[in-house]
């Protein structure tokens, strides 16, 4: 049953258990995304125990909250609750420490998508808003969007340490899309 | 979203050139992913073989989990326990004497098969008696009176006298009807006993239906050993509801001789009543009395004083007895 479970979308694996309560359809959910859950529970907490601790606490609430909320992209919703999770166990340990949001993480709210192989206008738009761009961002989008380069071949290439090849090409798509915001092209929004 | 394979092998560096440039990609379209590479590659130890521990150990909490919720087995025996005290309450509110009427149809017309048939039932008798009047007097035992359902007039029959039977007998003496009902438990007996009026009167009960008044059936014992007659309350049967009025009746009448209204209450022109309660000990005497509802501090002390002095004994019960006792002011004539 385990091997049969995986060819299931995220969405089938939740009806499955909602209506018959077996715990596989949600153990295999919540698998898939584990790593991922770890993951953020490290980056926040900075202390591998204690997030080792914020997984299994994640999945003990997990039964009762698929239960009661209606959810629509098991992923989004999984990753709402580990943040709110973490942040959560940030502000027990000291009080009226704050956490900060993230710029970057302001990127992933929309749906901006650079993909050069559309129309020639829209194709022309971007390189002319590419050419307007400072020359390390211009450099770092044209290795990763053109040339398909990954951040460590980046690294290797322009001599830019890991961090700054991401941020850089995170502040040049930005500034691509005001650019081409201003000339009046929409968003390129990609669906999944 | 790339699955588990994808994490690790990028994380591993065997993921290079486009395959590396894809899923950073998709990594910068997906928050939840990004966020989780920028954990994994901030800190440093073996987080693929901690994911799969952790992996484990959900197998493991998942057959653990088998069981009900916490607070779910708190509700459960909250709610038995009280089914089980509207159980008990129920029975104990019962008549005392378990009453059970027992409806028995004999069809055939030899009446033997009726009495082969009694044993499977658990029920055995020597005497039946019908549902008579309570006035009727009580039949003695050389004496069955049957009677019937669609014959009303009684049939007087000379029944064979009984030979010994053994001590388990049940008696049951209702409380409302003066009929003494005995079914003993012998099987032997049968035939010895049964009276010549089946054999006499065969058409008469053939056909006909008799109600077997108050016969009380005895769960069967796994030993065969002699079954036990029921304990029944006695005192439920011995006392009758007019002894505790006919004590309260002199007790009153003392209260009536021997009052001494006091001076302060008649100059005041006080009148009420003093509600106490006395427990009794075991030799009958008031070991505590309580002023329930009070007056003045003279007439409560009259009132314990015509308790305490009372001559006659108490009435006998093992409860509170609660005792009123009226200040009423003389009438001038």
């Amino acid at each position: 049953m385990k091997q049969n479970l995986q060819k299931y979308q995220d969405a089938e694996l939740l009806s499955f258990y909602q209506t018959t309560r077996q715990d596989d359809y949600l153990i295999e959910l919540y698998k898939r995304y584990l790593p991922c859950v770890y993951g953020v529970a490290l980056k926040y907490l900075r202390n591998i125990p204690e997030a080792q601790d914020i997984v299994m606490q994640i999945w003990e609430e997990l039964f009762e909250k698929v239960q009661h909320h209606d959810i629509t992209v098991f992923k989004n919703w999984l990753y709402i609750c580990v943040r709110n999770r973490c942040l959560m166990e940030l502000r027990k340990k000291s009080g009226h420490q704050f956490v900060e949001l993230d710029e970057k993480f302001m990127e992933f709210c929309d749906d901006f998508h650079l993909d050069h192989k559309e129309t020639p206008e829209t194709n022309q738009a971007l390189h002319d808003c590419l050419e307007t761009l400072p020359e390390k961002q211009q450099q770092c989008v044209r290795y990763f969007y053109w040339e398909e380069l990954s951040y460590k071949e980046i690294e290797q290439k322009s001599g830019f340490q890991q961090k700054q090849v991401k941020s850089f090409i995170q502040n040049g798509k930005r500034n691509l899309r005001l650019c081409l915001e201003q000339k009046g092209i929409k968003q390129h929004v990609k669906s999944e | 979203m790339s699955n588990q394979n994808n994490i690790w092998e990028y994380l591993r560096g065997q993921r290079t050139g486009r395959q590396a440039n894809r899923f950073e990609q998709e990594m910068l379209s997906d928050p939840f992913l990004y966020e989780a590479i920028e954990g994994l590659t901030s800190l440093e130890g073996d987080h693929e073989k901690i994911v799969k521990e952790l992996e484990q150990k959900l197998e493991k909490n998942k057959k653990n989990k088998r069981s009900l919720p916490h607070h779910w087995w708190i509700a459960a025996s909250f709610f038995i326990l009280i089914g089980m005290a509207i159980f008990l309450i129920n029975r104990n509110s019962d008549h005392p004497e378990s009453v059970f009427i027992a409806t028995l149809n004999i069809l055939p017309t030899d009446t033997s098969e009726f009495f082969q048939e009694l044993p499977s039932r658990n029920l055995q008798f020597d005497t039946l008696h019908p549902v008579s009047d309570k006035n009727e007097k009580q039949p003695s035992s050389t004496e069955t009176r049957l009677r019937s359902i669609s014959d009303p007039t009684p049939t007087n029959i000379q029944t064979t006298p009984r030979k010994s039977i053994p001590t388990e007998t049940i008696t049951r003496k209702d409380a409302h009807s003066p009929q003494v009902h005995v079914m003993t438990k012998s099987p032997g007996i049968i035939k010895d006993s049964v009276p010549p009026l089946f054999e006499k009167h065969n058409d008469s009960i053939s056909s006909h239906t008799f109600i077997a008044d108050t016969l009380q059936i005895l769960p069967q014992r796994r030993n065969k050993r002699r079954i036990q007659p029921k304990r029944l309350n006695k005192q439920f049967l011995d006392k009758k509801p007019s002894e505790h009025l006919l004590w309260m009746q002199k007790f009153q009448q003392y209260v009536k001789d021997s009052l001494r209204y006091p001076q302060d209450a008649l100059s005041q022109q006080l009148e009420g009543e003093v509600v106490l309660s006395v427990r009794l000990n075991r030799k009958g005497i008031p070991a505590r009395i309580k002023l329930i509802r009070r007056l003045s501090p003279s007439c409560n002390r009259e009132a314990i004083r015509l308790i305490e002095s009372y001559p006659a004994p108490w009435e006998h019960t093992t409860k509170e007895i609660l005792i009123t006792i009226p200040f009423q002011l003389p009438k001038n004539p």
